[in-house]
């Protein structure tokens, strides 16, 4: 078969994050707890920070400390999901590979000297847009095949460019249905536009809820171009975040500052990167099962294992029969 | 595939050359390029290919330790300034100034 024929029969983009939602489902326990364990401590962490340099009053004396702690936080949270993407290759493989503490040590050790960079990269890809497709692609790839089985940073290096140049507009659209990064921009987007209108109108003149309808119609607009699913996932957790308190006063009597002081709690700037943070949570889990079988499909184009899935199937399914 | 058809082995110029190598741009005949690694090459760049991966093989010790470091210093450095830009921001702006005013829309 050859290399464009079985290019040819690729999934088409609906179907691949149809299939990465799939595989999140059929993760097993051992990559949730992974994930779950290295990416909630790096959000809390985040939510705590924003909401510490907000508002702390010593918060000038913590603030070096404190980013060296996220820093950490954020190089754990690497090492948990590239663990979570190698459970997930294995799964597509079929082929589960040993895991040794050398190994966990070597895929650390890959990730923590490669990761860190993508904080920088990324941000400034997404500012040009365009080239945005291939960071993200080539920093995700890096998370797949930086499982240490491989320790030559070049060949990774290569692999992982090559991986994040091939078929463009799936990767495209992966990234602008799956993508928590667009989300963000949509509500930073969201942000400096409501600031824009509060500079061109006098505050005078909006009045009541007005601010709010105005910032809910710009994020509509924003993130529901830039990232569909995101702005229905936000907009969920934003309800169910609101919700939650009334719920707490009427079945258990609770009334909570939030409840009280509903209208504040929408507004402020913690708030915002709370919806971010569990929207990320929601999200990143998809695309990086998306990035998992798009390098298990790629390489396969190679080394025909996805051939020998195949087979494997097929053998199985004849067993059964018989 | 003109374009190698058209040419002569480098080293047995009677010779039809079949393939070019991708790392000296040289063509080559059917006896001189060998496939490597998902790749056709020629013997010298094979031989050089592999010292360079039996160099990169054994990379020295410190090297990803230090780029672990050299990364972690990174991040510190940028999450520091993202704190710094959130302590200079005034406390009416995270507490959300432009909605604040009309709240009273939303008290119980």
């Amino acid at each position: 078969m050859t290399g464009r024929r079985r290019k040819n029969e690729q999934p088409g983009v609906l179907a691949l994050a149809e299939e990465a939602v799939l595989l999140v489902r059929r993760a097993p326990l051992a990559a949730w707890a992974c994930y779950l364990a290295a990416t909630v401590p790096f959000v809390l962490g985040v939510l705590y920070f924003w909401s510490d340099m907000s508002r702390g009053a010593q918060a000038h004396d913590r603030c070096a400390s404190a980013a060296l702690g996220l820093a950490a936080l954020f190089v754990v949270m690497k090492i948990g999901q590239s663990f979570f993407v190698a459970h997930l290759i294995d799964a597509l493989s079929q082929r589960p590979r040993p895991w040794t503490g050398r190994r966990f040590l070597r895929l650390a050790a890959v990730q923590g000297a490669i990761q860190p960079w993508g904080l920088f990269v990324m941000p400034l890809a997404l500012l040009l847009m365009y080239p945005f497709v291939i960071v993200h692609g080539y920093y995700h790839h890096w998370t797949a095949i930086g499982d240490g089985e491989d320790m030559n940073l070049k060949r990774l290096r290569r692999r992982a460019w090559t991986l994040a140049r091939q078929d463009m507009r799936s990767q495209t659209f992966t990234l602008w249905l799956l993508s928590p990064w667009l989300l963000g921009l949509g509500m930073l987007a969201t942000f400096g536009a409501v600031r824009m209108v509060a500079l061109i109108v006098p505050a005078a003149e909006i009045q009541g809820a007005a601010w709010f309808a105005i910032g809910a119609l710009l994020f509509a607009v924003f993130a529901g171009l830039l990232s569909p699913l995101g702005f229905a996932l936000t907009l969920n957790i934003g309800i169910l975040f609101v919700t939650i308190p009334e719920l707490l006063r009427m079945f258990l009597g609770w009334d909570t500052l939030f409840r009280i002081s509903a209208g504040y709690a929408l507004a402020n700037t913690t708030f915002l990167a709370a919806l971010f943070g569990v929207a990320y949570l929601c999200m990143d889990p998809v695309v990086k099962a998306a990035y998992a079988i798009r390098t298990f499909r790629t390489e396969s184009l190679r080394n025909g294992r996805d051939i020998l899935v195949a087979i494997r199937d097929l053998r199985d399914a004849r067993e059964a029969a018989s | 595939m003109n374009a190698v058809r058209d040419r002569r082995c480098f080293h047995h110029p009677p010779r039809e050359a079949v393939a070019r190598c991708p790392e000296c741009r040289r063509f080559f005949c059917r006896e001189c390029a060998m496939e490597h690694a998902g790749r056709l090459l020629c013997a010298d760049c094979i031989a050089r290919t592999s010292a360079a991966g039996a160099a990169l093989r054994s990379p020295p010790p410190w090297g990803l330790p230090l780029r672990l470091l050299g990364g972690l210093v990174g991040l510190w450095f940028l999450f520091y300034v993202f704190g710094r830009v959130l302590l200079v921001l005034p406390t009416a702006f995270h507490e959300g100034d432009l909605a604040a005013s009309p709240m009273e829309a939303f008290e119980p």
